[in-house]
């Protein structure tokens, strides 16, 4: 395990302002563009509307400005769209509240994009969802909700005049669903995160990423949804934990250990769901980040954000093949790809290469900082928008 | 309390280590998850219930109960998807059952799925899967899989597992019952049954044996037979069936995994017995009565040969006057490969037409076996001259045995028998017509 000397951050929701001061925001620059959620989140409204307004907003020269608005702020609807020039909707379903929205921008001739980040808007593929995220499917109420729920999300993309989501097999998927355009823009760090990850780093880097004799492979889930992804791996942490006395498991966010690792006694860490600055302290603590996925339409459809928020802080990944990890990670070089059978093997040869930690980690850093750092992403997000 | 472990007893004893196995996971699995369960099955009810001889039970439930192993999948569809899979249906890939025709199906299902540029999916009905095996298995074997491959518990007593299917899915079954519970959830036409044995022979005549044939006769599947040995016996009993829609294939012994290892000089020669009591098509007791004729008649001299019994499940045997040879249980595939691999002769009995593998991973490894005839298995020379196939009775065992420790002594012929092996040493190769066709046809 790493030993940091960075303290915990104090953590407020960075997103909390006033009404009045994000209609200021949107209208203080010459091309503006109004990201709609339905109500803040830590998850894709942080990703999808909060990060690209933070890039957009970053412009010295008030060009181009941006602001976010949720479903309460809708009795201003029309000043939103008074103001607005682009409406971009984030992943919400269909309702009467979100046509009317549509229809204000459509009216005065002004585009509207749909932004999507998870393969939830075909009702072809609900079946598979419901499967894949181990609900209960005697349950008629299951049922009711992901059939409304992606329809709702597929009428609401239908509506709209272009896409934009996160990887390119979500985009063909769109594609082929609605014959919309659609552009690529991926999640990426912002700047909160950026700055605590990257003393972090630094702070490995200065010690030679110095550790104790213990090796700590973590799982950070950021929802219940995962318990048959984390499946994949049980069998062989039960295998590694058993075999090298060395190596410890952080379980991290709304996910049990499983009761096959009750055995292994406090060698097995139970950490509670964290704010996501702050996360990034727990994520470079560990040696490797372990990313098990089902792969199948859906996972594929899946971002690679696991990926890029522990190799900012420093961290190897160790991740399935999926879509997005096989294109990003390059095996033995900025971390590793297991194949569901290999779990074991992999982890064990990672253990093995740990001299080379450092050299990948870094390798790991600077792709990442290239490819997913807020500061490089501008360009993508307005080519996006059709404003480049 | 007597009574019911002499019924558990008999149970076993009928049925075999891996059913009993079974049941008691059933069993379990029953007495904790059925709280979960808000829609039980009627037959669940059933056998959840204390026996009583006069609740009426209707038709559905009693031959359910019975055999639960044939329960259909639990398929849905999906409209398309973007990766096509070929998927193996078998009961257990644990690290006992995996080697032999578990690993064989295995071995074909990666390189189809290969070939297809498919994704492999593994649906196991008794055991949930330790993936780490199927790593050692590819490994050993020098595949690589293209694409990530699934793992999904199926099992026949879970109201809960679903598996998505799309039309273009391919099915291997690897058993009768796997290919009854594969043929109400799939089309049809994308099931290859791998049989590896009259699997009729594993049961008296019987319900057993008669729901087996049935799936044997089968018009709507495809057969792939291991051995052409096997393949004409089939053939030879009247299933036109097979003829028409069947293919076979000779298996494959790596010289990485199969090859003479080096041997303890001066010491004992070793002596081969593939013992196992509880699969009684071994012939077990005719196995240790043949050694002990041999021993006496000083075929085997216990001052020249130290004797193994490999297998499972076997009992404390001494020959003759009091000599206990070496019990080796539950090896690991490597263990089991390495020892082969200083074995100079062996007996490896099989009450059915098929070779199957222990002689064949013998012979691979320079050994000399002695194996017995059965049908039309009357001469297996093709395969090595290290392969020797005697009748069923003691005597002619015996002198074959007589005949194979000459050849074993005998280093110049032994080693030349060996060189002019007729076996096949590459898997790819094994398989390379059969896979050809299939993706032609897929």
């Amino acid at each position: 395990m790493f030993a940091s000397n960075i303290p915990e951050v104090p953590y407020s929701d960075p997103w909390i302002a006033p009404l009045h001061e994000r209609i200021k925001t949107l209208a203080r620059g010459k091309r503006r563009v109004a990201y709609f959620y339905e109500t803040a989140n830590n998850s894709t409204f942080r990703y999808r509307a909060y990060n690209m307004v933070q890039v957009l907003n970053d412009d010295k020269n008030r060009d181009v400005s941006a602001s976010y608005f949720f479903l309460n702020d809708l009795y201003r609807m029309d000043e939103i769209a008074e103001y607005a020039d682009l409406l971009v909707i984030c992943r919400s379903g269909y309702s009467h509240r979100i046509n009317q929205l549509i229809t204000r921008f459509r009216t005065q001739r002004k585009r509207v994009l749909f932004d999507i980040d998870d393969f939830v808007f075909n009702t072809s593929y609900a079946h598979l969802i419901i499967s894949t995220l181990g609900q209960d499917t005697d349950q008629p109420e299951i049922w009711d909700y992901w059939f409304a729920y992606i329809s709702r999300m597929g009428e609401t993309l239908r509506l709209c005049d272009g896409a934009i989501t996160t990887n390119d097999y979500l985009a063909a998927r769109i594609t082929e669903f609605s014959g919309l355009p659609v552009n690529v823009v991926p999640n990426f760090i912002n700047k909160e995160q950026l700055n605590l990850s990257e003393m972090l780093f630094r702070s490995k880097e200065v010690s030679g990423f110095s550790r104790d004799n213990k090796i700590c492979l973590g799982y950070f889930s950021g929802s219940p949804s995962h318990n048959l992804d984390y499946a994949i791996i049980t069998s062989a942490l039960e295998g590694v934990l058993e075999n090298d006395p060395r190596i410890e498991l952080m379980v991290v966010g709304y996910i049990e250990a499983g009761p096959e690792l009750s055995r292994f006694g406090r060698r097995i860490k139970r950490q509670p769901f964290h704010d996501y600055v702050n996360l990034q302290r727990l994520v470079g603590s560990v040696e490797f980040n372990l990313m098990p996925l089902q792969v199948n339409d859906f996972t594929n459809c899946k971002s690679d954000l696991k990926y890029f928020e522990a190799a900012i802080a420093g961290t190897l990944s160790i991740a399935s093949p999926s879509s997005t990890y096989a294109a990003t990670i390059r095996d033995g070089e900025n971390g590793y790809i297991a194949q569901a059978h290999q779990w074991a093997s992999v982890i064990q040869r990672a253990i093995e290469n740990i001299d080379t930690y450092p050299d990948m980690a870094a390798t790991a850093y600077a792709d990442v900082r290239l490819k997913y750092a807020w500061f490089n992403q501008r360009e993508s997000i307005l080519q996006a928008l059709g404003m480049e | 309390m007597i009574d019911h472990i002499y019924k558990v007893y008999c149970y076993w004893r009928t049925h075999g280590t891996a059913t009993l196995r079974q049941l008691i996971f059933r069993k379990l699995a029953y007495k904790f998850r059925r709280p979960t369960d808000q829609f039980q099955h009627p037959t669940e009810q059933f056998l959840d219930s204390k026996p009583d001889h006069n609740r009426a039970i209707d038709v559905a439930q009693i031959s359910h109960a019975r055999f639960q192993a044939v329960t259909p999948l639990r398929t849905y569809f999906l409209p398309e998807s973007q990766t096509r899979r070929v998927n193996i249906v078998t009961d257990s890939i644990s690290s006992g059952s995996l080697f032999g025709g578990v690993g064989t199906a295995l071995i074909f299902a990666a390189l189809l799925a290969n070939k297809l540029n498919a994704q492999l999916r593994i649906i196991t009905r008794t055991e949930r899967a330790k993936p780490e095996n199927v790593d050692h298995v590819l490994l050993l074997y020098g595949i690589k899989l293209e694409h990530e491959v699934q793992f999904k518990f199926a099992a026949f007593y879970d109201q809960k597992y679903e598996l998505d299917i799309v039309k273009d899915d391919l099915f291997i079954t690897t058993s009768w019952w796997t290919t009854a519970a594969t043929l109400p959830s799939v089309p049809n036409d994308k099931i290859i049954y791998l049989l590896q044995e009259d699997e009729r022979m594993f049961y008296p005549f019987g319900d057993d044996r008669l729901r087996c044939e049935t799936i044997l006769r089968n018009r709507n599947i495809r057969f792939l037979i291991n051995t052409k040995l096997l393949f004409d016996y089939l053939v030879h009993d009247g299933f036109d069936n097979i003829a028409a829609q069947g293919m076979w294939f000779e298996p494959a012994f790596p010289v990485q995994v199969f090859h003479p290892g080096a041997k303890d000089q001066g010491g004992k020669r070793k002596f081969f017995f593939y013992a196992r009591p509880n699969n009684l098509r071994n012939l077990f007791y005719l196995g240790i009565e043949v050694i002990e004729q041999a021993i006496v008649q000083q075929v085997l001299d216990l001052e020249h040969w130290e004797i193994f019994l490999i297998g499972k499940d076997i009992p404390t045997v001494t020959f003759n006057d009091g000599y206990t040879p070496i019990k080796c249980e539950n090896f690991s595939w490597s263990e089991y490969a390495e020892l082969v691999g200083t074995v100079d002769l062996g007996l490896s009995l099989m009450y059915t037409p098929h070779p199957s593998y222990p002689p064949l991973d013998l012979v691979a490894s320079g050994a000399v076996v002695v194996t017995n005839r059965f049908a039309n298995k009357r001469d297996l020379s093709d395969y090595s001259a290290n392969l020797i196939c005697a009748d069923l009775d003691h005597n002619a065992l015996v002198d074959a045995l007589r005949q194979a420790v000459a050849i074993a002594m005998d280093s110049r012929v032994r080693e030349q028998n060996y060189r002019n092996n007729g076996l096949l040493t590459d898997w790819q190769q094994a398989l390379d017509g059969i896979i050809q066709q299939l993706s032609g046809e897929a």
